[in-house]
């Protein structure tokens, strides 16, 4: 969502789905769908996932797009499904796999070690996983921000805040993070 | 390596690849698009003044009420300080006004002086510092747990308000060093001090605002406030509970706390002992992230579980109601300690609870567990033993000291020297003969 879609372009879009034509949704996945992979991309740091999710967020808007009641911009409410449909995915329940008798390494493990699912791999990788391991309100202000490009205004509107909360948010998560980067890091 | 500042934080996050979707993901979102999609209706935007934030309101309330009490205080400093002279003027006022109030009320006599304090006999003070009521050497006059003007805990500023109204404040903690005795009156430096106070508060109304906010932090009760929450925790029933979530914890001051008192001979508070900060001042490295066991000092019902995890993460543990009854976090450090209860016809091979972290999950099972306590690791023994001992200073067990002290010696064995388990079991001898109990000897 890097270069914002234009908001009277996009109710004009959504005026004539409205109307029932379908070629203007097609108009609007074309305008928004490379910001929402990038999104789910950063969110989750895997480009297969990220397209599924893709694709499943798209399902989750036409089924919602009757109760869009048009407050904040399409773009923005679209992301909002896209960070859900996200979280969702990491709430579901996956294969569970049993703790050794002993020592974990006795076995091989598919899961990684829970000691080792922070400060792994790349810079960015740990960069986003100590996003995740913010606080849900913090955490949804930096994503909105930096992961998808929306306007400050526009998440404090949506938050029913003022941006200068929006901004106290993010001084809070960058310290946050900070402290989380520097823990990793040791 | 150094915390990063925001600006960095910032650049990193805003730092981007290329993240082009994959080939044939538009047509397959296209493909996924339903024949009709009906849209909701535009509702209008209303244009509102945006009210006020309700913490906004709060402070706003706060501050006119800070101003008015401010007022009124220095009015009542000011005068006894500055008596209004009989003017001309206000003499004939007076001479009019006279004859409606009636004879001039004489003034109400002032209050007898109180008594000097009898001084405090060594077992009475031994018995204050023993409930922290003294404050530590080079306190002057300080808000937490000073004895000062004769009161436990007395507070001392607040622009000259008057001392009995001002709340006696309780102390954090048992002091690390003897108080000077409790003197009679507040020392002269202090009385000084609060003078100076209140004349800058009758100053001007900045100043005024100054000493209001300076009133409000004196009779803030600020210990309870400031000192982490070291309530024992209740067990919680799976059934209706099956959900717990902690997060880890890297503070040590509970270990130092207790260490240094029971090296002066002392018994720490109780209530200032925190599980999860004495765990971390030992070192049990080179165990399993997730290890559970029974212990020597509960019923063979009861398993202790105890998490190694990354200090500042959240975790959420979902423990299952077919196999826990019931389960209770003892401590959350960089070693975390669950005590559950099992179901006496659990299966062996059932899931006790499933691990989150971050975006992964991790199951443990019950054939997962050490059988027995011997069976565990001499890291986990180590981290049960110190919860036992922690428990017991907090009142939360009645173990045998003596027996905490022989399992921490033997622990000993299988651990490094930086285990510290020798000093577990020194410390918990020590606490044992404070008690009056007897550690018994080392082997």
């Amino acid at each position: 969502m890097r270069n914002r879609p234009d908001p009277g372009e996009e109710g004009r879009l959504l005026a004539a789905l409205a109307a029932g034509d379908r070629e203007a949704a097609e108009r609007l996945v074309e305008r928004t769908y490379k910001g929402v992979f990038a999104l789910l991309r950063r969110l989750s740091g895997d480009p297969d996932l990220a397209a599924d999710l893709t694709q499943e967020t798209y399902r989750k808007a036409w089924d919602a797009l009757p109760g869009f009641d048009r407050r904040s911009q399409f773009s923005t409410w679209l992301f909002r499904i896209a960070y859900t449909t996200f979280l969702n995915h990491l709430r579901r329940p996956r294969r569970l796999v049993p703790l050794e008798e002993k020592h974990e390494a006795a076995v091989p493990d598919p899961a990684p070690a829970v000691d080792e699912m922070v400060g792994r791999g790349m810079e960015g990788d740990r960069l986003r996983r100590a996003v995740l391991a913010l606080p849900e309100e913090l955490r949804y202000t930096v994503t909105a921000v930096f992961w998808g490009d929306l306007p400050v205004k526009e998440i404090a509107r949506q938050e029913g805040i003022t941006p200068v909360g929006i901004r106290k948010r993010l001084k809070k998560a960058f310290r946050l993070l900070a402290l989380a980067l520097e823990e990793d890091a040791r | 390596m150094s915390r990063m500042n925001e600006r960095e934080i910032a650049r990193k996050l805003a730092e981007r690849e290329e993240l082009e979707p994959p080939a044939g993901l538009l047509e397959k979102i296209k493909g996924e698009i339903p024949p009709s999609i009906p849209v909701g209706t535009e509702t209008p935007e209303v244009e509102t003044r945006s009210p006020a934030a309700p913490r906004q309101r709060w402070l706003m309330a706060a501050s006119v009420v800070a101003m008015i009490g401010a007022g009124l205080l220095a009015l009542q400093v000011r005068t006894p300080m500055a008596p209004v002279e009989e003017t001309a003027g206000s003499k004939a006022l007076l001479q009019r006004t006279e004859p409606l109030l009636g004879a001039r009320q004489a003034p109400p006599p002032p209050p007898p002086p109180l008594p000097p304090p009898k001084p405090l006999s060594r077992k009475e003070m031994d018995e204050l510092k023993s409930l922290g009521y003294v404050a530590p050497q080079g306190v002057e006059g300080g808000v937490e747990g000073g004895v000062v003007g004769g009161a436990p805990g007395g507070a001392v500023g607040g622009a000259g308000a008057p001392r009995e109204a001002e709340p006696p404040v309780q102390a954090v903690e048992a002091p690390e060093s003897v108080a000077a005795p409790p003197a009679a009156a507040p020392a002269p430096q202090v009385a000084a001090k609060e003078e100076r106070r209140a004349d800058a508060a009758a100053d001007s109304p900045l100043r005024i605002a100054d000493a209001a906010v300076a009133t409000a932090e004196s009779a803030k009760p600020a210990p309870e406030v400031r000192r982490k929450s070291a309530e024992a925790n209740p067990f919680k029933d799976t059934a209706t509970q099956p959900l717990s979530t902690f997060e880890t914890d890297s503070g040590k001051a509970s270990y130092e706390l207790v260490r240094r008192l029971l090296l002066q001979g002392k018994l720490p508070d109780p209530g200032a002992i925190r599980i999860g900060e004495v765990l971390n001042g030992f070192e049990t490295g080179g165990v399993p992230p997730v290890e559970g066991a029974p212990t020597p000092f509960r019923d063979s019902r009861y398993r202790l579980l105890c998490f190694r995890l990354p200090a500042g993460n959240r975790v959420e543990v979902e423990f299952n109601p077919a196999v826990v009854v019931r389960y209770r976090l003892l401590g959350n450090g960089i070693s975390t300690l669950y005590e559950i209860e099992l179901r006496p016809e659990a299966p062996r091979d059932d899931r006790v609870l499933t691990l989150r972290l971050v975006a992964t999950e991790k199951a443990v099972f019950l054939s997962g567990l050490a059988p027995s306590w011997e069976k565990a690791s001499p890291g986990f023994r180590l981290t049960a033993l110190v919860a036992e001992f922690a428990e017991v200073l907090k009142g939360g067990s009645r173990a045998d000291l003596a027996e905490v002290a022989r399992q921490a010696r033997d622990a000993r064995k299988g651990l490094p020297k930086s285990s510290r388990a020798a000093e577990l079991a020194d410390l918990v001898e020590k606490a044992a003969r404070i008690k009056g109990a007897g550690a018994g000897s080392a082997p």
